[in-house]
């Protein structure tokens, strides 16, 4: 079963959502999902359990990536929206865009990326 | 009222797990209202009980960690399981196991409650960790958790 699939599992308890045909891989987990911050808490618990991946907060927050270039304004700059698409192997980072609608737009297939990234490094 | 619901606290291995004991007393105000004529102890207090217990054995762990001294408060209630009801003369051992605990993060505990080697409660808690922002809650905090591990065994 591949990650994606596995995630999409996993979520539905979580966020109440009774049938996988209610989330997609392009799910933003904000704003489509309707996740909480004490829903994330239960999602990183629920993948480092039965995923065995460790994933921090700030990961899916993509502070990481906000502290690496110079924003402008708080919101992230061409280099950084670079950096992001070829990440998620998207086109949907644009300059100009805030570290909060990073997060509010932060995908299933995006949080699926950020575990397979994590377990090729274990 | 005093909201202590956990009455001695025997052992504490630091980050790993808590042991203690609740003895259930016909004197406890809540069975005036729960229920008249038949004392039922309300899982809700069993709950939070194993919450005060979890509660401690972070926040002594974050101190002994060398982190700053946080409250621990329960974020999440999971999987809460009530296996047989709990009534006045019992002896509840509560115990609590890390299965997580992210200092800067979150952490959790699976807990579990029985009376005589039978299992009365068993769940999993979520906690969060807040700044304490005010001497005052410092000072509570404190001294709650000298109080609950007066005659604690501490294992490091």
């Amino acid at each position: 079963m591949n990650t994606e699939t596995r995630l999409i599992e996993l979520l539905m308890p979580i966020l109440g959502i009774p049938t996988p045909d209610q989330i997609t891989p392009q799910s933003a987990l904000v704003k489509d999902l309707g996740a909480e911050s004490i829903d994330f808490v239960e999602i990183l618990y629920a993948i480092e359990t039965e995923l065995g991946v460790k994933i921090k907060i700030q990961e899916i927050a993509m502070t990481e990536y906000s502290s690496q270039g110079e924003m402008q304004d708080g919101k992230i700059t061409a280099e950084i929206a670079a950096k992001l698409n070829q990440d998620f192997k998207t086109e949907r980072f644009k300059e100009g865009q805030t570290v909060k609608e990073l997060f509010e737009s932060f995908t299933v297939r995006d949080l699926a990326t950020v575990i397979e990234r994590k377990k090729n490094s274990q | 009222m005093r909201f202590y619901l956990i009455d001695r606290i025997d052992e504490l291995c630091i980050g790993k797990y808590a042991q203690g004991v609740k003895c259930i007393s016909m004197t406890e105000d809540v069975f005036n209202e729960h229920f008249p004529g038949y004392p039922i102890f309300p899982g809700s207090l069993i709950l939070e009980g194993l919450a005060q217990l979890s509660g401690i054995l972070f926040e002594y762990s974050l101190i002994h960690g060398g982190h700053h001294h946080k409250r621990a408060a329960l974020t999440l209630v999971n999987k809460m399981k009530y296996r047989k009801i709990t009534v006045p003369g019992d002896r509840l051992i509560y115990r609590c196991e890390t299965q997580v605990f992210y200092p800067d993060e979150y952490a959790v505990a699976k807990v579990s409650a029985s009376n005589n080697g039978e299992l009365v409660a068993h769940g999993e808690l979520f906690f969060g960790f807040i700044d304490i922002l005010n001497q005052e809650s410092k000072k509570s905090s404190q001294e709650f958790m000298q109080m609950a591990l007066k005659n604690t065994k501490i294992i490091l």
